[in-house]
């Protein structure tokens, strides 16, 4: 049976890697889950039981995605674009300063999706406006998509899956990874300074026309989402209604100001994305069931001290660019439940910093996407590579360690 | 064809530009003037954001156009800026496309002088200051090559002394 379920793994993996005709990951990852339903890989109720779980956590980065886009419509990333570009006085270091700033909140309050799609086009744009070599920032802007997506269980799918799994409440979860957090970009600052220390030296030009205002109602609309995260956790209450909430709200608005159009609405709620999520997590509990879960629990560390949290963040790491962050933690995800949530945050630290050792999220990726794509458009891989290792391992150590400082101050996890 | 006027390349570049051009301007000889090149190539960011968003599964959002002013903004300040220093010049802009050492480097085979700006380590004179792709085009050029300073070069201090085991010590 493990036979059977993994190669529909690996065909649905390399599926959503090559994307061929450019057709949805669900094309192959729901007629897989089907499969190990009918073949006997997964029985029916376990597969219906994986749905429910995901389903909530799918839904939330719909909505999430939808705020994205209706915030990129009303100008927020416009307005950011500018103030990046008028704050940076023309200086390389301070919009990479500004970048890191930006980087860091979108992808903390609107997931990294936002960060990737939304800020940055922005900040290449910017980085262009303000004349100065875009490169340091692209690759900031890029890095913090994933290293700073520690911090709250909406800021990547895999902090929600996560939650749910943990048992932690929205507020403690903050709580404790808000240090590895800063800590996280801190070593990626360095780094980047130290890294592209000549690039940003040379000046550029002060951008002086700031014509868009900060638009206040996304605004408003984000920060009263924020709070009613941490209201509806305490209350046992989804966070995707909140996200859902907040989408209609902007959606509303965004359609009477003639901002979007409701076809334009519906592409940005991503169905095929839902169905594509709910297939790989069936097709992920047979192969876990099938007996890769017994194969990986004798890998899995014990333990809540810190090298078993190192252990646990390297392995999910690993594994996140092996498979992608997303089977990863799908797979990890059981094992770490039953330790703890420390173990459970590590593995978040592994699979949501790992990823930055490539450009595009993992390692297999990587490799598929050079033997099977056009190769007229190939990014030299040396020097983000180069910048992967230097930041990666230290990040995860020291994040972790982090972690494991914070758990053991306030206790009672 | 009568008398062929000097060819000048200028690889411009955010950064950089205004010390090329004005290097550049000091290149055109009086009277006879010269055909002067401004040659602009992107990076390939846009190629890293198109990967990094496909890295992103299941979404299935085409990537979104970068709204940028895609080098022509640049080429025309380093146009007017290389009118008002040098009148005579006859000037022309081109945007490239590829991989940058390889396209400037190619170039430079119509030119008989290339202009470039050193975008490395500005801190000290060395090696440093030429950045990978400026190397490759030095390396590979065959006209005359022009190394500028964006802004005023490091003092000599900034060379390291002779090594203490050098005979000539």
């Amino acid at each position: 049976m493990l036979v059977v379920s993994g190669s529909l793994l690996i065909l649905v993996l390399a599926f959503a890697v090559i994307r061929p005709r450019g057709l949805p990951e669900a094309i192959a990852a729901v007629p897989a889950a089907i499969i190990v339903v009918v073949v006997g890989a997964l029985n029916g109720h376990e597969a219906l039981s994986e749905i429910r779980q995901l389903l909530p956590v799918v839904l939330f980065l719909a909505a999430i995605l939808v705020v994205g886009d209706l915030c990129e419509a009303a100008g927020v990333f416009r307005w950011a674009g500018e103030q990046m570009g008028r704050g940076s006085g023309g200086s390389g270091k301070r919009l990479l300063l500004l970048v890191f700033i930006a980087a860091s909140v979108v992808t903390a309050v609107l997931s990294l999706d936002a960060t990737v799609v939304l800020l940055t086009p922005v900040v290449l744009a910017t980085a262009r406006a303000v004349r100065v070599p875009a490169k340091p920032h692209m690759y900031a802007s890029a890095h913090l998509a994933n290293s700073a997506s520690l911090l709250l269980p909406v800021s990547n799918l895999t902090n929600l899956l996560a939650l749910h799994a943990s048992g932690l409440s929205f507020g403690r979860f903050a709580l404790l990874m808000v240090v590895p957090w800063l800590v996280v970009i801190g070593i990626e600052y360095f780094v980047m300074r130290w890294r592209f220390g000549s690039e940003l030296t040379l000046r550029g030009r002060p951008v002086r026309t700031t014509s868009t205002r900060l638009p206040i109602f996304p605004a408003v609309v984000v920060g009263v989402m924020l709070v009613g995260f941490v209201v509806a956790s305490s209350l046992g209450v989804e966070a995707a209604w909140v996200a859902g909430a907040a989408a209609l709200v902007l959606a509303v608005r965004a359609v009477v100001r003639k901002e979007v159009t409701v076809r334009s609405l519906g592409g940005s709620l991503n169905i095929p994305f839902i169905a594509f999520v709910l297939g790989l997590g069936v097709v992920v509990m047979a192969v876990v069931q099938g007996g890769l879960g017994t194969f990986l629990s004798h890998l899995a560390p014990t333990g809540n001290g810190l090298v078993s949290l190192l252990l646990w963040a390297a392995l999910a790491a690993v594994l996140a660019n092996l498979v992608n962050n997303l089977p990863a933690v799908l797979l990890l995800l059981p094992l770490a439940a039953a330790v703890g949530p420390l173990a459970i945050l590590a593995v978040l630290i592994g699979v949501n910093v790992g990823p930055n050792l490539t450009y595009v999220g993992s390692l297999a990726t990587l490799l598929w996407r050079r033997i099977a794509c056009d190769h007229d458009h190939e990014v030299a891989i040396g020097e983000f590579t180069i910048l992967g290792l230097l930041t990666t391992p230290a990040s995860l150590a020291a994040g972790v360690a982090a972690l494991w400082v914070v758990g053991n101050l306030l206790g009672g996890t | 064809m009568g008398e062929s006027k000097r060819r000048i390349l200028v690889w411009v570049e955010p950064g950089t530009w205004e010390a090329c051009v004005s290097a550049a301007a000091d290149l055109v000889p009086a009277g006879t003037g010269a055909q002067v090149l401004l040659l602009y190539v992107p990076d390939d960011s846009e190629d890293l954001l198109r990967e990094a968003q496909a890295g992103l599964w299941g979404r299935g959002r085409r990537p979104r156009p970068v709204a940028t002013t895609d080098g022509a903004e640049l080429l025309a300040d380093a146009e007017a800026l290389l009118h008002d220093l040098a009148g005579d010049a006859v000037i022309s802009t081109q945007q490239g496309s590829g991989p940058v050492e390889r396209v400037v480097t190619a170039a430079s085979e119509n030119a008989d002088y290339l202009v470039l700006g050193r975008e490395g380590d500005l801190s000290r004179r060395g090696p440093t200051s030429l950045v990978k792709h400026t190397r490759f085009v030095v390396d590979h050029a065959q006209c005359r090559v022009v190394i500028v300073w964006p802004s005023a070069a490091p003092s000599a201090a900034t060379i390291p002394p002779l090594p203490p085991d050098d005979p000539r010590r």
